[in-house]
């Protein structure tokens, strides 16, 4: 999503890129596992209410 | 799009044998992991299947003891294809190949997830084999459907096995579509946008997010049935104030997007190769981007027409009658998309073409009847027969399959560095096609005559077709077995491929760098114009 | 007023810088704030109490379900918003950290950001509950996307009446997922925040509009001056304490919690009284810091929260 440089990116900068890049990923997949648990969850529960 | 292809030296170093292989975190070696376990379960699935044309090859017992054994071996043959065989090949092979380097990432987002996934099937698929020889068997047929799946019908282990083997590979698809997901939002190469991805990766974000929002709620019903059966609970017992209707929804909730799950990577994969082979883009990109979507969810909402005689009420069948015809349409924009793509270009017809050409004719085929079976009258009749097995392997035996064959011949030079030999490959198409359609075809007309599937006998009325039938089978298996010896071939004597051996019609990042890729491709990030 | 509209900027059309900040990618924080993460407190809370007045059960976590989707929908429609309105964003000094005018979120991504998000929580409402509170819910969502965002903001000094309907859907969806029909009580629940909006918000834009001006957004102390601005809101207060009465005279909440309404109406009466009433010059403009205003923007928070309170400890304890 981020738009691309015109040059190569210092040692640095690539570190900052690197780092949010995996702090990124690591909240997508807490939120992917939360969804999973919660579809898991939910199928379960409208069984038990029907 | 253009990355400048420097492949480094230093990328190319790759550790020992127990460690790249067992331990593996790279996508590509993953990859192939998965692809080669798909054809090791191929083997079963498949040889599972010739011992069924076997026996319904003439009327009587033949192979098999009685029928509870010859449901035990056809639900294992389902259940195989569809999450040992299909599934890891398109989503865990092909994906795990191809997403990372088509948006320019350096690998997955989480390698070492990526590697439990795939050592998760591996439990999955000997506890899914082993449970064949314990007791009677899982012969529930791969919907599973309580009561025949609860402990009066099935008291043995064997069904407990099958059942923790869906949890284990169910467990095994979540964590590699939350893997899928994640890569495809967040590791682009900048300047990679959304609209620029290609085909198989949005087939495969879509894919992904099908499998996380159906596989959970198989897992809701599965473990329901477990205690069911283990823990005196009631969930489908209407003895105990449960029901069993309520089963068939939650298996159909995930039952349906499980079959786009099986087929849009498939869809990916043929956007590609016509692309490529006509040397045009892809007409319509955006159009079949959000095609996909729209498959996508509409595919949630149209389970119960798997259960038109499951005593649901006419109104409820009104409306997925309804919302089914519907996903006829973006599926039509798709269809009509290849063929405007084929439209105008210079057109060559190698191998992977062959194969992506006779997809679009048989899951047009399989479409057909799909619209047939999705009226909810006409099913009363058609229900559970021979109509239903034709039209399910034609979009799946020979759609899936044939998207798989085409992503095979596609990449392998890709992907090995060696080029498979065009001729084997031509007559390895034509065995197929000849094969499989002679296999499938007759069994619509079985289907009309009343054949109900999950018999291993029937009356001597249908011979006709059967036998013909079983025919088509052994020509489709001794094709699977000549796509062993090309695949030998092609990895002994191949000719060594260069990076880009399709020329100018293939324009996806994996082009860019050589065949085979270096161990790690764009460890710097490459840019996208 | 017409000449407002002429020059109302051009939204998402507008083109945008982007300096090499924005090649470092984004922080985590950044698609949280994405959703305005402050205005969802008001939205979670009355959502909650929605869930909570209305007949009937909802499995617990259906219920955790349905206010998790009501969350994430309004958080959707604020990063829609701030797709939109990164133009006057990156003008106004309030706004001008966000994400997108500085650059570490692209537009595309937030608008892609916003549209799952919006997609995924109707769907899963739809789901987890029914497919009326999914329905009403997706046009919460279009109603500030649509309605208040695209076309009213930047046309009328109207736009926060009509807007705050968008604000007013909460309770509304909370009901309908329990019940899974209307009724009269959620409509006036709705009414009861859609006539808070106001007085709240116009509070507020009388010490702060000198940011809207910048952008060129009609706000009214912008448009018809600070003295219309005041009787907007004492006019809108007076129109509100009557129909927090209502749930009382209906019968549904017993007079206990009328009694917390008509002292918490009184308090807000005398708070936008002292607004009307501001040491201010000839055109309306105070002369005491805007105090009372601050004042009353302020306690219409706390309004708003304690009636809500009121209402739901009422029904479930003693009505």
């Amino acid at each position: 999503m981020t738009a691309p440089l015109d040059r190569p990116m210092t040692q640095e900068e690539r570190a900052v890129f690197d780092r949010r890049r995996r702090l990124r990923n690591w909240a997508i997949l807490a939120v992917l596992v939360g969804l999973v648990a919660l579809f898991y969850f939910i199928s379960v529960a409208r069984l038990l209410r029907t | 799009m253009a990355y400048a292809a420097d492949a480094h030296a230093h990328d190319d170093h790759k550790p020992s044998f127990v460690k790249r292989w067992l331990f593996s975190t790279n996508h590509k070696d993953i990859g192939t992991l998965y692809i080669i376990f798909a054809l090791f379960a191929a083997i079963i699935g498949i040889g599972i299947s010739f011992l069924m044309r076997l026996e319904l090859q003439t009327p009587g017992m033949q192979i098999f003891a009685d029928g509870q054994m010859w449901n035990a071996w056809v639900s294992a043959h389902g259940l195989i294809m569809v999450f040992f065989v299909i599934m890891p090949a398109l989503i865990g092979g092909f994906g795990n190949w191809f997403v990372p380097i088509m948006i320019g990432a350096p690998d997955m987002a989480f390698p070492r997830l990526n590697n439990i996934s795939f050592w998760l099937l591996v439990p999955a698929f000997l506890l899914l084999g082993g449970s064949l020889f314990v007791g009677e068997g899982p012969g529930a047929g791969w919907t599973i459907y309580p009561p025949l799946s609860d402990n009066m019908y099935h008291p043995s282990p064997a069904m407990d096995m099958a059942l923790f083997a869906l949890h284990l590979a169910g467990a095994s698809s979540i964590l590699g579509a939350a893997n899928f997901i994640t890569t495809i939002f967040n590791m682009r190469a900048p300047g990679m946008t959304l609209h620029k991805m290609p085909l198989f990766v949005w087939s495969m974000l879509v894919t992904a997010f099908l499998l996380l929002l159906a596989v959970p709620v198989l897992g809701g019903a599965i473990t329901m049935l477990i205690t069911d059966r283990n823990f005196g609970t009631a969930f489908f017992d209407p003895a105990g104030g449960g029901d069993p209707v309520l089963f068939q929804h939650l298996f159909w909730f995930f039952g349906h997007p499980e079959v786009y799950i099986m087929i849009l990577p498939a869809f990916g994969i043929v956007s590609h190769v016509i692309s490529t082979f006509s040397k045009k883009p892809v007409f319509g990109y955006l159009g079949m981007a959000y095609a996909m979507v729209a498959i996508g969810v509409v595919g949630f909402v149209v389970w119960a027409h798997h259960m038109y005689t499951s005593g649901i009420d006419v109104d409820t069948r009104a409306y997925f009658m309804a919302a089914t015809m519907v996903i006829a349409v973006p599926t039509g924009i798709k269809i009509f998309s290849w063929i405007a793509t084929m439209w105008g270009g210079s057109i060559k017809l190698d191998t992977p073409m062959l194969f992506a050409v006779g997809f679009i004719f048989l899951f047009t085929m399989g479409g057909v009847t799909g619209v047939v079976l999705a009226n909810a009258g006409i099913t009363q009749i058609l229900h559970n027969t021979y109509y239903v097995v034709a039209h399910f392997h034609y979009v799946l035996s020979l759609g899936a399959v044939f998207g798989i064959y085409c992503g095979i011949y596609y990449w392998i030079g890709k992907m090995s560095g060696r080029q498979y030999p065009e001729r084997l490959g031509k007559i390895h198409f034509w065995l197929t096609f000849v094969g499989v359609n002679l296999t499938f075809f007759p069994m619509h007309f079985l289907g009309n005559q009343g054949m109900p599937r999950r018999y291993p006998d029937y009356p001597d009325a249908m011979t006709g077709w059967n036998l013909i039938a079983s025919v088509g089978s052994y020509i489709a298996i001794a094709s699977f077995l000549f796509f062993f010896y090309v695949m030998w071939v092609t990895l002994r004597r191949g000719e060594q491929a260069a990076p880009n051996y399709w020329g100018e019609g293939a324009t996806t990042l994996e082009w860019q760098v050589s065949s085979p890729p270096p161990f790690h491709t764009f460890d710097e990030l490459p840019r996208i114009r | 007023m017409s000449d407002v509209t002429a020059s109302h900027p051009r939204g998402a059309q507008a083109p945008l810088d982007v300096s090499d900040a924005a090649a470092l990618g984004s922080e985590v924080r950044d698609w949280i704030t994405l959703l305005k993460p402050r205005v969802l407190t008001l939205v979670v809370y009355t959502g909650i109490a929605g869930l909570l007045v209305a007949p009937g059960t909802l499995h617990p976590v259906l219920a955790l379900t349905a206010i998790l989707c009501i969350t994430v929908a309004a958080g959707a429609a604020g990063a829609i918003n701030m797709w939109y309105d990164r133009d006057i964003d990156a003008v106004m000094r309030r706004t001008q950290k966000r994400p997108i005018p500085v650059g570490r979120i692209s537009p595309g991504g937030a608008l892609a950001y916003g549209v799952l998000l919006g997609c995924g929580s109707v769907a899963l409402m739809g789901l987890a509950t029914n497919w009326l509170a999914a329905a009403v819910l997706a046009g919460s969502i279009l109603f500030y996307v649509v309605i208040y965002t695209m076309w009213l903001k930047r046309r009328t000094p109207q736009n926060i009446v009509i807007g705050g309907a968008a604000g007013a859907f909460p309770p509304l969806i909370g009901w309908v997922a329990v019940t899974g029909g209307m009724d009269v009580l959620p409509l006036v629940l709705f009414a009861i925040i859609f006539m808070w909006t106001p007085p709240h918000f116009w509070a507020l834009s009388l010490w702060a509009h000198q940011d809207y001006q910048r952008a060129g957004v009609p706000m009214l102390p912008v448009v018809s001056g600070a003295r219309e601005t005041r009787r907007q809101v004492v006019i809108y207060t007076i129109l509100l304490v009557p129909l927090t009465l209502v749930p009382s005279v209906i019968g549904f909440n017993s007079w206990a919690y009328g009694a917390v309404a008509v002292l918490l109406g009184a308090n807000f009466l005398r708070h936008a009284w002292a607004v009307w009433r501001d040491a201010q010059d000839p055109s309306g403009v105070s002369l005491t810091n805007d105090v009372p205003a601050k004042r009353c923007f302020k306690f219409s928070i706390s309004y708003l929260f304690l009636l809500f309170g009121a209402l739901v400890a009422d029904r479930l304890w003693l009505a």
